[in-house]
């Protein structure tokens, strides 16, 4: 279904294409003389070039297809199929057409007046830019993912490659553990470095991690085991990779420097809450989303002080200041886990925690191209590269 | 609303050895200057520039303010002497007052840059209202990247900056090299703006320029 949706309307723009240069005259904007849709569909988009203009009143093809597909609402549909009286002439040029398929609505403005756009400039100028975006999600018994990591705007502005990275992934639940059938890990990770290696740093260390997490999947997960520690000894196995990464690029090991904020979810049985294992070096963010209130995992990030300091902890340098904390999620509960990016409006602006709550909140899980509209909202001096992980916590399943 | 506010402050000497091609060449730089940092949006979001001329006494001639806002840059006017000391006591209580204004709003403030213009040499005393104005105490305390040209002494432009200072070489007239120092500062403000949010550990929030045409890069030494 999906498929045909969107292959049907390619076809009829080639059609309409032919028959417009076959024909002399669909620049008459006047109605009147013949109901003929082309000259509605000319007086409609005066402004519109003269193919986009007959493109949109074109008749034949696009009911057709589209009355075929009718879980897509078009009311006009029916009444093309037969003789049609002049005064619902504008209803049918506004309201069929390929053209007129609900727009993806641009990015909510939830912070100042942004004079800043979402919009790209040049392209990176390093040999392997990572894509501006990446978009990924998930859905398991008893839990729901959706994950991005989004080109903050003023890196789109300049030009510069996101600097941002994140990973989910389904992990093996160990032998011999009663943790049921799901083993789920997500991290964000935020490069620090110096462009364009940061990229390589915080990719790098989203795959280190999933590397080093799973053989200590026992004593991370064992109610015996002693999961800080664990997530210390992984914190080390990381930053030792990045040094590796760093003597391989011949670069310094600040230069592929990184936040980095993971959290490790086994749902539980019904009936019980969800065991979260939390760790992160730096100043990535774990927030649950609980009764329309938003609570930090992981204490305040720190906005110190008459000054503004961007100073953080980061890998490969501070293995050391790993915090980790284990936490209990109940069916409803929302964990996020993102980078300053999106923390940082977040935690600065009611407006940002407000309206993401009414986007999230009540176990409402957003589609994916939802979720990246909502990633992309536009915040005045808030440019950074986001990066976050939401997992619904349900009793689905 | 919550914003992570730069403020820019230009110190610019209008001392009496300024008249002439020196005054005329910061005065026409200067609405250039506003434009191009009002019309890049990605600067004008996140940054307050002010104002500042000096000579016997100082003066803020354009306040805190967005320059997008701004409809016309106000103008130098050259005579008197040199006060560093005015010139650097009244940008303190400017910073302190603009920074308090500031977070009264409810923003977050990223330590204020100085652009530091002077083309002689002060005559007088002006070392203690310096210290007050570096003191590390002092939360606010400003980077200070200092322009010296014409007769400028190097050493005190030396000791006036904290982060960079530069001595025109006498390549460029002074026209010319205050228009690359136009250049150089906005071009400084742009990597500033895009690179404070992402400054690694050590919390420097500022990117200098290393060259800048027409000048010769001489090593900051504060006092």
């Amino acid at each position: 279904m999906p498929e045909r949706e969107r292959a049907t309307p390619m076809p009829e723009v080639d059609e309409i294409r032919d028959d417009d240069a076959a024909e002399p005259e669909p620049t008459d904007p006047p109605a009147g003389d013949v109901p003929e849709p082309v000259s509605t569909g000319t007086a409609a988009g005066e402004n519109e070039t003269e193919s986009d203009a007959s493109g949109i009143s074109e008749p034949d093809a696009v009911p057709e297809e589209e009355s075929t597909v009718d879980s897509v609402a078009q009311p006009a549909a029916e009444s093309l199929a037969e003789p049609v009286p002049e005064e619902t002439i504008p209803e049918r040029a506004t309201d069929t057409g390929p053209a007129e398929f609900p727009r993806i609505a641009a990015p909510a403005v939830l912070v100042g007046n942004p004079r800043l756009g979402s919009n790209p400039a040049a392209l990176p100028a390093t040999a392997e830019p990572a894509a501006d975006s990446v978009l990924d999600g998930a859905e398991f018994d008893r839990l729901v993912v959706r994950a991005a990591s989004v080109r903050g705007d003023e890196h789109r502005h300049y030009g510069d490659t996101r600097q941002d990275s994140m990973g989910i992934w389904s992990l093996e639940p160990p032998a011999g553990l009663d943790v049921g059938h799901l083993v789920f890990l997500g991290c964000v990770a935020d490069g620090v470095g110096s462009q364009p290696l940061s990229q390589l740093g915080s990719t790098q260390a989203c795959r280190l991690l999933r590397q080093h997490v799973v053989p200590r999947l026992p004593e991370l997960l064992s109610p015996a085991g002693d999961p800080a520690h664990a997530c210390a000894e992984v914190m080390s196995e990381v930053a030792a990779g990045l040094r590796t990464l760093a003597a391989g690029l011949q670069a310094g090991t600040e230069q592929v420097a990184t936040t980095l904020v993971a959290g490790l979810v086994t749902p539980g049985g019904p009936g019980t809450p969800a065991r979260v294992v939390l760790f992160r070096v730096g100043d990535g963010t774990c927030f649950v989303l609980r009764n329309g209130s938003w609570q930090d995992l992981l204490g305040e990030l720190t906005v110190d002080g008459p000054v503004l300091s961007t100073a953080t902890d980061a890998l490969p340098m501070h293995p050391k200041s790993t915090v980790a904390t284990v936490v209990g999620l109940e069916p409803g509960d929302l964990l996020l886990l993102c980078t300053d990016g999106l923390a940082k409006p977040m935690m600065l602006n009611a407006s940002v925690r407000d309206q993401l709550a009414a986007w999230w909140g009540a176990g409402q899980v957003p589609s994916l191209p939802e979720f990246y509209g909502q990633m992309s909202f536009r915040a005045q001096t808030f440019g950074d590269d986001r990066s976050a992980v939401c997992v619904w916590l349900n009793d689905h399943g | 609303m919550s914003l992570q506010l730069l403020p820019f402050y230009l110190l610019c000497d209008e001392s009496g050895s300024m008249t002439g091609s020196p005054i005329d060449a910061i005065n026409d730089s200067l609405p250039k200057l506003h434009h191009e940092i009002g019309s890049n949006p990605a600067v004008a979001d996140k940054t307050r520039f002010c104002l500042i001329g000096f000579s016997d006494r100082a003066e803020i001639l354009l306040s805190l303010s967005d320059l997008s806002t701004v409809t016309e840059m106000p103008e130098l006017q050259a005579n008197g002497g040199t006060s560093y000391a005015k010139a650097f006591d009244t940008l303190r209580e400017t910073i302190d007052r603009d920074v308090a204004q500031l977070k009264s709003e409810g923003h977050e403030v990223y330590r204020p840059a100085i652009f530091f213009l002077s083309d002689g040499l002060p005559n007088d005393d002006w070392h203690a209202a310096y210290q007050q104005l570096t003191d590390p105490a002092w939360r606010p305390h400003p980077n200070i990247l200092a322009f010296g040209f014409g007769q400028a002494d190097a050493d005190i432009i030396r000791q006036v900056a904290t982060t960079k200072a530069f001595i025109s070489d006498n390549t460029l007239s002074p026209a010319e090299a205050l228009r690359e120092f136009a250049q150089s500062l906005v071009r400084s403000i742009v990597n500033s703006g895009t690179q404070s949010a992402d400054t690694a550990a050590g919390g420097a929030t500022l990117v200098m320029p290393d060259q800048v045409p027409g000048f010769t890069t001489i090593s900051a030494d504060p006092v």
